[in-house]
C-alpha cells in the first residue's frame, strides 16, 4: 500500500514537471488572460493532488503535513505564476494555497471520517486510501491533458 | 457519533439501525430537500437556454466569471444536498459530486471560450470536492441548507440579470 502511494506521488510529480516545461518552453507566446487561466488551472489541480497523496502518506503528523503542504502549495503557485506577469503570479499563489489546503483537508477526512461527522466504521481503511490516491492520480491527468489540448485551439 | 455494542432499550428517534450497529448523527434532515436538487437543476437549465442564443453577444470576461459561478454554484448545491440524504455513501457522492461539477463547469464555459471551459471545469471539481465535506461537517438542520439554497438561486438570478444587461 505504501509502495502505491509513492509511486502515485511519482507520478503525479512526473507529470506535473512535464506540464511545467512543456508551458516554460512557450511561454513569450502567452496573452495575459491565457496566462491567468493556466496557472489557476495548473496551480490548483497540481497543489491539491501532491497535498492530498503526502498527507496520505505521512498520516500520523497532522500539523506538519498541512502546514508543509501549504508552503509547497504557495511554491508551486509562484512557480507556476511566474510566467506571464504579476496577475498570474498572485492567481497562481494563491490558488496554490488554497488547493493544498484543500488537498490536505480531504486526506485528513479520508482517514478519519468522524472528523466530518460522518459514520467511521462503515468503510475499511484501506479502500479510502486506494480510493483517494486513484482519484489524484485521475484529477491529475486530466488536468494534464486539458491542459495540453488548449495548444491546439 | 457512534455507539456500539451497547446494550440499550429501544432507540432514540434519531438513530440508525444498521448492520447491527447503533449510528447516531446529530441532525438528521427531512427527506423533502430532495425537491432542491430538482429546483437547482431546472434553474441550470433555464440559465442555459437563456445564455445560448446571446453567447456571442458576451464578453469573454464574464463569460468566465459566469461559467465559474454556475458550475461552482451547482456543484455546491448537489453536494451539500447529496450528502444530507445520504450520509453513509460517501464516495458515491464525492464522485458523484465532482463530475457534475466538472460537466456543468465545462458546458457553461463552453458556451464562450477555451479558456472558459478550463475555469469552470477547475472550479465546478474543486466545489464538487469540497461541498459533501462542507454539508456533512456543518449541517444544523435543514435551516442551513434553505440558506445555501437562497445563496444558489440568488448567484443564478444575478447571473442572468448581468447577462441580461449586457
Amino acid at each position: 500500500m505504501v509502495f502505491l502511494l509513492i509511486f502515485i506521488t511519482f507520478i503525479n510529480i512526473t507529470v506535473t514537471g512535464w506540464g511545467y516545461f512543456s508551458l516554460y518552453r512557450q511561454r513569450y507566446l502567452f496573452s495575459e488572460r491565457f496566462g491567468f487561466t493556466v496557472t489557476y488551472l495548473a496551480s490548483t489541480s497540481c497543489s491539491f493532488v501532491l497535498a492530498l497523496n503526502l498527507f496520505l502518506l505521512f498520516p500520523q503528523h497532522f500539523e506538519v503535513v498541512s502546514t508543509f503542504t501549504l508552503f509547497l502549495g504557495i511554491a508551486f503557485g509562484a512557480l507556476f505564476g511566474s510566467m506571464v506577469n504579476m496577475q498570474s503570479l498572485i492567481a497562481g499563489i494563491f490558488n496554490g494555497g488554497v488547493g493544498g489546503i484543500m488537498g490536505s483537508m480531504l486526506g485528513a477526512v479520508a482517514l478519519d471520517p468522524s472528523l466530518c461527522g460522518l459514520p467511521a466504521d462503515i468503510w475499511a481503511e484501506q479502500d479510502m486510501i486506494l480510493f483517494m490516491s486513484l482519484l489524484s492520480l485521475s484529477i491529475q491527468l486530466l488536468s494534464a491533458v486539458m491542459l495540453t489540448l488548449s495548444n491546439r485551439l | 457519533m457512534l455507539l456500539v455494542g451497547i446494550p440499550v432499550p429501544p432507540p432514540p428517534q434519531r438513530t440508525i439501525d444498521i448492520l447491527n450497529l447503533r449510528i447516531r448523527r446529530e441532525f438528521i434532515v427531512p427527506q423533502w430537500i430532495g425537491w432542491f436538487l430538482l429546483i437547482n437543476l431546472t434553474t441550470a437549465c433555464i440559465a442555459y437556454l437563456f445564455l445560448y442564443p446571446r453567447r456571442n453577444l458576451i464578453g469573454f470576461h464574464l463569460g468566465m466569471n459566469i461559467a465559474m459561478a454556475a458550475g461552482g454554484g451547482l456543484a455546491l448545491g448537489t453536494g451539500v444536498i447529496l450528502i444530507n440524504l445520504f450520509p453513509l455513501h460517501f464516495i458515491e457522492v464525492i464522485i458523484s459530486t465532482a463530475l457534475l461539477g466538472m460537466v456543468a463547469g465545462g458546458l457553461f464555459g463552453a458556451l464562450f471560450d477555451y479558456q472558459s471551459v478550463l475555469t469552470g471545469y477547475i472550479n465546478g471539481l474543486m466545489m464538487g470536492i469540497m461541498s459533501p465535506m462542507v454539508g456533512a461537517a456543518a449541517s444544523e438542520g435543514p435551516m442551513f441548507i434553505l440558506f445555501i439554497e437562497f445563496f444558489i438561486l440568488s448567484c443564478y438570478v444575478l447571473l442572468l440579470t448581468s447577462a441580461y444587461r449586457s
